[in-house]
């Protein structure tokens, strides 16, 4: 009897119960992911070759003094900036036009921005690779060419590539941060709305002092993700090129170089290095970010 | 403040495991297959992975064979096939952790250094010294080290050669028979130029057999005796500036889709828009399997040398087969390679069905094989590839591979020469090549 008073107390728990709803996931994480970053930590001080692995203290750091891993770095923090500048605002005009009354077919108009998350990054990335083709008869080229242009080669060029790869990453994920944005808009009560246009608030008005206050919250997860999304880019790359080799690197990102130390040419030592080194960018920047924010701060205030 | 912590704690958490989750789909494709060979009872289990579909079959059979030949060593195979991206990474893998591994690899030529050098491939002298005397030794002792071991065989030959398109050197009125150097090839290039307007070859920036090529003609490397990167070379700089100069009067063009394997260039090459090409042997499968339209049209002669008699042929590309250290079957797993890859069984295997120029020297006089009417590369092809074989003899320079030309290949192929013919074409040549070879990580 007094067992179960015992289970129940705890089951009960207001302190420990939220512990037991996370545990799942906090267990996965300590097995698969914390114990992993330990040992990226490690082999970051070691020159790993199977039995005969040593440690070699700071030298696989010495990769930031590397032309290569410079350029990485610049092309990668150049796409999450620019990719965050396209995919926080434009995915949320869309979300609001998709919520608003006077829009018509708008479950069609959803599913269809949402169907390209759904494809394999692969079957995307080769479809992609074969509309940029550098030939006159490759569908851009066409494209371009009903407007006068002449045939461009997109793919080796630095300014075509980026703009392919921008044009990629909105195609894909416009319609996930839509999908956020939409259910954060339909959080917001509609009587807010109906006040403001009595109070005689134009549309934009209400957009900027109604929506964009309410869906901050989503604004900033969106904002997150994106920034690690943009910093973690590779698969995109990858496909486009058809291998991890861009030509002289204009596409080459830092998970790229990461991968192509670590596994293409079997330094992990370095390529953990190249990780750690990763890890903390991205974690510098989005703690930067979410205290800019105020994330961190708003429940004590 | 103890919830800030945890929420900040959390928030790690979240960024770190979704940050897992996006560099993984890469090897979401991989659709491996697998193969076996006849089951015998009682034979050994031998364990081998390659990236090649079309190698399945090979070492299946081969096996078959084998297993007739040597019915008191018997061996039961099995070959899995995978990404070849994937599948070399997860070979490195299974090797550094000495868990895992098969027995005997495909291992291809860019990746095969960075095998040899960490001692993850077991010598194979003793199992090839019987096929000595019948094989282009070339070709085996390029996949060795400094000290005189060699660990792995290749396909083919892998000989170097000229494609003609002889529809557009008849129009341009030259006879590629004539063709002894460089400079004469590229004078008959701008006769093809000014008739039909057509380069008459192509260079590649994602890779690197045309500048390969001619550098092995000058007898000269990607890597130094020591095996580390040498790139910052008379001979480098020269071959550089010759296809430079080339590209600059139009007699190359930049290959479209930046090599000799993408889908650009197969239909470029197919439709005959390009003259001539430099590329191993092997190359004659991407014609028939590519270039329908170009059946009974290309003509295959030597390649051009830098100055009259100098030897002609150099060997290109390659995949050699290895034996991973950590096999229980190490002595069985050695003679199956040498047998499969270096018998007169295996050999007209190779030829037969995958169009691979044989490494024994025996059967490039084999009427059997020169002569066969149903053979689809002699079918294809006016001249025959085996009268080139002949004429160049054994006397062949092969890609030094050892030490560090894995990180070496990994810069020539996506920057160095992206940089010297298509984006930085002014840049001084040794200023550009001493950057390439600075930012070579070893």
């Amino acid at each position: 009897m007094k067992k179960k008073g015992i289970l129940k107390k705890v089951l009960y728990s207001q302190k420990v119960a939220p512990y037991v709803f996370i545990a799942p996931f906090i267990i996965t994480f300590v097995v698969f992911f914390a114990y992993s970053i330990f040992s990226m930590v490690m082999m970051s001080f070691q020159k790993v070759a199977g039995p005969n692995t040593v440690f070699v203290g700071l030298d696989n750091y010495k990769v930031i003094h590397n032309s290569i891993f410079i350029k990485s770095l610049k092309n990668s923090i150049f796409y999450t900036i620019v990719s965050c500048a396209l995919m926080i605002p434009i995915p949320l005009v869309m979300a609001v036009m998709l919520n608003s009354k006077s829009m018509k077919a708008k479950s069609f108009f959803r599913s269809l921005l949402f169907i390209p998350a759904l494809t394999s990054v692969v079957v995307a990335g080769v479809v992609f690779r074969m509309m940029f083709g550098e030939l006159e008869g490759s569908f851009m080229n066409q494209v371009i060419a009903s407007f006068g242009q002449g045939p461009l080669i997109w793919l080796r060029t630095p300014g075509t590539v980026w703009m392919v790869l921008f044009f990629v990453c909105l195609w894909r994920w416009t319609g996930v941060n839509m999908m956020y944005y939409l259910s954060g808009l339909q959080q917001i009560p509609s009587d807010l709305y109906e006040s403001a246009s009595i109070d005689g608030a134009s549309t934009w008005q209400a957009f900027w002092n109604i929506t964009v206050p309410l869906l901050k919250p989503t604004i900033i997860y969106v904002l997150t993700i994106s920034i690690f999304g943009g910093m973690a880019m590779f698969s995109e790359s990858y496909m486009i090129f058809n291998g991890n080799k861009s030509p002289n690197n204009i596409g080459t990102t830092l998970v790229g170089f990461l991968y192509r130390m670590a596994f293409e040419q079997n330094n992990l030592g370095i390529g953990s290095a190249v990780g750690v080194i990763f890890l903390s960018i991205v974690l510098v920047v989005n703690f930067l970010q979410l205290f800019a924010n105020g994330t961190f701060g708003r429940k004590e205030k | 403040m103890k919830r800030r912590f945890m929420a900040g704690l959390l928030t790690a958490a979240m960024l770190v495991s979704s940050l897992a989750g996006a560099a993984v789909t890469v090897h979401a494709e991989d659709g491996s297959t697998q193969g076996t060979n006849t089951f015998v009872d009682g034979g050994t289990e031998l364990s081998f992975w390659t990236f090649q579909e079309l190698h399945v079959p090979f070492w299946t059979s081969m096996a078959d064979v084998w297993n007739e030949k040597y019915p008191d060593r018997p061996i039961n195979l099995t070959v899995t096939n995978g990404e070849s991206h994937s599948t070399h990474s997860k070979l490195l893998i299974a090797c550094q952790s000495g868990e895992g591994a098969p027995d005997m690899a495909d291992i291809e030529i860019g990746y095969y250094g960075s095998f040899v050098k960490d001692g993850y491939l077991i010598p194979i002298n003793d199992a090839v010294e019987p096929y000595k005397d019948d094989v282009v030794m070339s070709r085996i002792t390029m996949y060795g080290d400094t000290e005189g071991n060699y660990y792995g065989v290749d396909f083919h030959l892998g000989e170097t050669v000229t494609y003609y398109n002889m529809d557009v050197m008849n129009e341009a009125g030259v006879d590629p028979a004539e063709i002894v150097t460089w400079d004469d090839y590229f004078a008959a290039g701008q006769k093809v130029l000014e008739a039909t307007g057509k380069p008459m070859t192509a260079v590649e920036t994602a890779d690197l057999f045309l500048p390969q090529a001619m550098m092995l003609q000058k007898n000269a490397q990607y890597v130094d005796e020591e095996g580390n990167p040498n790139l910052v070379t008379d001979e480098h700089a020269e071959v550089i500036e010759y296809i430079r100069s080339k590209l600059a009067d139009g007699t190359i063009e930049i290959a479209p889709g930046g090599g000799l394997h993408t889908e650009e260039w197969y239909g470029h090459l197919n439709a005959g828009d390009v003259a001539s090409i430099t590329m191993p042997l092997w190359y004659m499968g991407r014609f028939t399997d590519y270039c329908g339209d170009l059946a009974k049209k290309v003509a295959i002669y030597e390649m051009p040398v830098w100055n009259e008699g100098d030897v002609r042929a150099v060997l290109q590309g390659g995949t050699g087969t290895s034996v991973i250290k950590g096999t229980e079957n190490e002595q069985l797993a050695k003679d199956f390679l040498a047998f499969a890859k270096l018998s007169a069984e295996g050999c007209t295997y190779e030829w037969v069905n995958l169009g691979f120029d044989p490494i024994r020297t025996e059967l490039w006089d084999d009427p059997a094989l020169t002569e066969d009417p149903d053979n689809k590369f002699l079918n294809y092809f006016m001249t025959k590839p085996f009268d080139i074989l002949k004429k160049n003899g054994t006397e062949l320079t092969a890609p030094d591979i050892s030490g560090q030309y894995a990180a070496t290949y990994q810069t020539l192929v996506s920057t160095t020469y992206s940089n010297a013919f298509e984006m930085s074409v002014d840049r001084d040549v040794y200023e550009l090549l001493q950057e390439e070879q600075d930012s070579i990580i070893y």
